[in-house]
């Protein structure tokens, strides 16, 4: 059922020229149920298809931080086998 | 210097390109599907389409889940770093889809309820199992990779795991808001290109979740092995990089 309840100002603080006073604004707020729309479908599908795709490339961006810390490690380790061959063949 | 080799294209590599490639060739074929075939759906309108991502994203994370749980079990059946890379792997794979659903679910529900959440049964009970596995890898991400943390940590990827089945019939026992499209009491999917479209994104989820899942545990399998091999150097005095 329609409860379309919106406040009105009360009809002796509403002056002639039609603007409202300080009296007459609304002091309460009323709910309407059966209102107009408030989200569009097609808004919520790309919103949601949007979600989808930002969170795996967050995800793939992670992994391949991940991959590069490792290579980052695995370079570091094979330098420190390069030196240590280095010096061997200097004994 | 020492001449290194690089590691050659092996089966498993094959493999595991054409996972992906028929992924990505299923999810092409998708969202053909869903945005230009798939009839629009008559009370709930273009949003439902929705369901053709969010459903499939939910059994992914049921994939996830499901690895975490037997990795942990193995693991502490017999600790092995493939066993703990599974069981990582799956936490995340888990924690990468669940975020997919919780973000997709309460943007159709802001249409078809009129609101984007709501302390339904399903909804509660999904959020309780990706924040168990969110806890999952903070742990292991913080408390170090020492063997303590991972027995802890595949204690609670087990205890993660029976969360799921009280997700899954969380509808029928207590009720909720949540629908029963597919099983259950549901209506199911009407048309022959809805159920075609919902077919098609269980196959490319579960490709992806399941190429995912592969990658991710060679990373970290590849991590262990390079830790150890990192300790080894040290001990045998070939790491002098903190020497002056």
């Amino acid at each position: 059922m329609q409860n379309n309840t919106q406040a009105a100002p009360a009809e002796s603080a509403k002056p002639a020229d039609g603007v409202t006073t300080p009296e007459g604004r609304s002091t309460a707020f009323q709910a309407v149920e059966g209102g107009p729309e408030q989200h569009s479908g097609t808004t919520l599908l790309v919103e949601a298809y949007a979600v989808l795709w930002v969170i795996l490339m967050g995800w793939l961006l992670l992994v391949w931080q991940r991959q590069k810390n490792v290579g980052g490690r695995l370079d570091a380790l094979e330098q420190a086998i390069d030196r240590a061959a280095a010096k061997l063949e200097k004994k | 210097m020492t001449s290194r080799a690089r590691p050659s294209t092996t089966g498993a590599d094959y493999a595991f390109y054409a996972t992906v490639a028929l992924a990505t060739a299923i999810y092409v074929w998708l969202i053909n599907l869903v945005f230009l075939q798939v009839p629009t759906e008559k009370t709930m309108g273009i949003v439902q389409k929705i369901f053709y991502f969010h459903v499939p994203s939910a059994y992914s994370m049921y994939i996830g889940a499901a690895a975490c749980f037997i990795g942990s079990v193995m693991y502490l059946i017999k600790p092995t770093d493939a066993r703990d890379a599974l069981a990582r792997a799956g936490a995340e794979v888990a924690v990468v889809f669940g975020a997919i659903v919780l973000t997709t679910g309460p943007l159709w529900a802001a249409k078809a309820w009129g609101f984007y959440w709501t302390w339904d049964p399903r909804l509660t009970t999904a959020l309780l199992s990706v924040l168990i596995y969110v806890a999952y890898l903070v742990l292991r991400g913080f408390a170090g990779d020492g063997e303590g943390e991972r027995k802890f940590s595949a204690a609670l990827g087990i205890l993660g795991a029976f969360n799921l089945p009280i997700i899954h019939f969380s509808v029928q026992k207590w009720s909720g808001q949540h629908p029963t499209v597919i099983t259950g009491k549901g209506g199911g999917l009407q048309h022959p290109d809805m159920k075609l479209a919902l077919g098609l994104g269980f196959a490319a989820f579960t490709l992806f979740a399941v190429a995912a899942l592969w990658a991710r545990v060679r990373v970290e399998v590849s991590t262990s092995r390079l830790a150890r091999a990192e300790e080894d150097a040290i001990d045998l005095g070939l790491d002098d990089r903190n020497e002056g």
